[in-house]
């Protein structure tokens, strides 16, 4: 269908994890990247191959990137976490495979979190976040994250900073993140029964 | 009569059990609202049922002031365990809790927030009540105290802690915990508890009733 239902504030863990799993079973057959990686036209669409025999490429977008609003400590450190969509708008498979944001954290890693069979939440390390060509990954709170570590300046609510994610194909993608309170979730959007 | 406090770990526990079989019905996306809403006059969550008295505690609060549990009474307590190096599900459970505090209106003034560290070495007084203040309100409080205290009050409410070392990330280490709510009605009774991601309505509505009777 024309867009995915975002599941915003669908937070069940159960079905991040199923998500998960099902992108990372469908990136298993990922080969090394092609020597065409993604230009940076800013234009998915004209890059799209011409033809049937055209090689399949990806192209990854990052959309609505925001981030949680965060105070320095020098002793303790301090955290924030970065939330945003993955559309892949091409015909190859892609993976996220790091993050940075050197002007306002020391350290970026992208984490999920997971809740397991006790109903403790965990978290764990994502190396490897794979984007199926044609598919949409949502960073949302209580699963996949960018989260930063030693941040350097305080974030507040209307500050905006740059983040930039590698991809295996699409390259480096820098895009600006908001810094804003978590924005409510839409009950309405949520009871809807989710397409396939 | 207190009950005996390995019953109340024990329940917990089952709580938090059924409560993960719940989200994994609904993660199948079959769920619509009715399948969510409890019957009349039910709480959401897993109630405890009958309820008990809250076990009692004395924390630290983040002007360095002792905070005892069995004062509250006469609001209704959200009580939640996290730390502030928790970058995801602590501050999403907050700003969940902030919307139930918006969503009350005038009654907001009799529900009070606890916020109780699972990470004392880290979370210093004053850090912790930043922290919770920024991602949740101003009248939420965030506690703390000796690792001891604070492992009596974690066993108490059967709430799971565990230190994982996380030497591959600059974090150092990561705290799992329990990530549910316990709602604590007036007279300080162990109501329910509240699996995390619940929505901020449900536990909303069960405040309106419970601070009504």
């Amino acid at each position: 269908m024309a867009e995915e239902k975002r599941q915003h504030g669908f937070r069940k863990a159960a079905t991040v994890l199923t998500g998960v799993l099902a992108l990372a079973l469908a990136g298993c057959g990922g080969k090394a990247a092609p020597e065409n990686p993604a230009p940076s036209t800013g234009n998915p669409a004209a890059e799209q191959p011409a033809g049937p025999a055209a090689e399949a490429t990806a192209s990854v977008t990052v959309e609505g990137a925001w981030a949680r609003p965060a105070k320095t400590d020098a002793a303790m450190g301090a955290t924030s976490a970065i939330y945003f969509t993955l559309r892949n708008a091409g015909t190859a498979d892609d993976a996220l495979v790091a993050a940075k944001a050197d002007a306002v954290a020391g350290k970026a890693e992208v984490h999920e979190t997971v809740m397991d069979a006790s109903g403790a939440m965990k978290m764990q390390p994502a190396p490897r976040v794979a984007v199926p060509a044609g598919g949409t990954v949502e960073f949302k709170p209580g699963g996949l994250h960018v989260m930063l570590m030693e941040i350097k300046k305080d974030l507040a609510e209307g500050d905006t900073f740059q983040v930039t994610l590698t991809f295996e194909k699409s390259g480096e993608k820098t895009v600006d993140v908001t810094v804003k309170q978590q924005p409510a979730t839409d009950p309405m959007q949520m009871e809807k029964p989710h397409q396939h | 009569m207190a009950p005996s406090q390995r019953t109340i770990a024990a329940i917990a526990l089952l709580a938090s059990l059924v409560l993960s079989g719940c989200a994994a019905r609904r993660g199948g996306g079959a769920a619509g609202p009715a399948a969510d809403k409890p019957p009349e006059n039910a709480l959401g969550g897993a109630v405890f049922d009958p309820p008990m008295a809250a076990p009692d505690f004395t924390l630290t609060d983040p002007e360095g002031k002792p905070f005892r549990l069995s004062e509250q009474k006469g609001k209704a307590v959200l009580l939640f365990f996290g730390y502030t190096t928790c970058p995801d599900v602590c501050p999403t459970t907050l700003a969940d809790l902030r919307r139930v505090h918006a969503r009350l209106g005038a009654a907001a003034g009799r529900m009070q927030v606890v916020f109780v560290t699972v990470d004392p070495e880290r979370d210093l007084p004053a850090r912790l009540g930043e922290y919770v203040r920024r991602a949740g309100h101003e009248s939420f409080v965030g506690l703390t105290g000796a690792r001891k205290d604070l492992e009596k009050v974690w066993h108490d409410y059967g709430v799971f802690v565990e230190k994982t070392p996380a030497p591959e990330s600059a974090v150092g280490y990561w705290v799992t915990h329990s990530g549910n709510t316990f709602l604590i009605g007036p007279d300080g009774d162990l109501l329910t508890s509240y699996a995390f991601g619940t929505q901020a309505d449900v536990i909303a509505a069960d405040l309106q009733r419970v601070l009504k009777n």
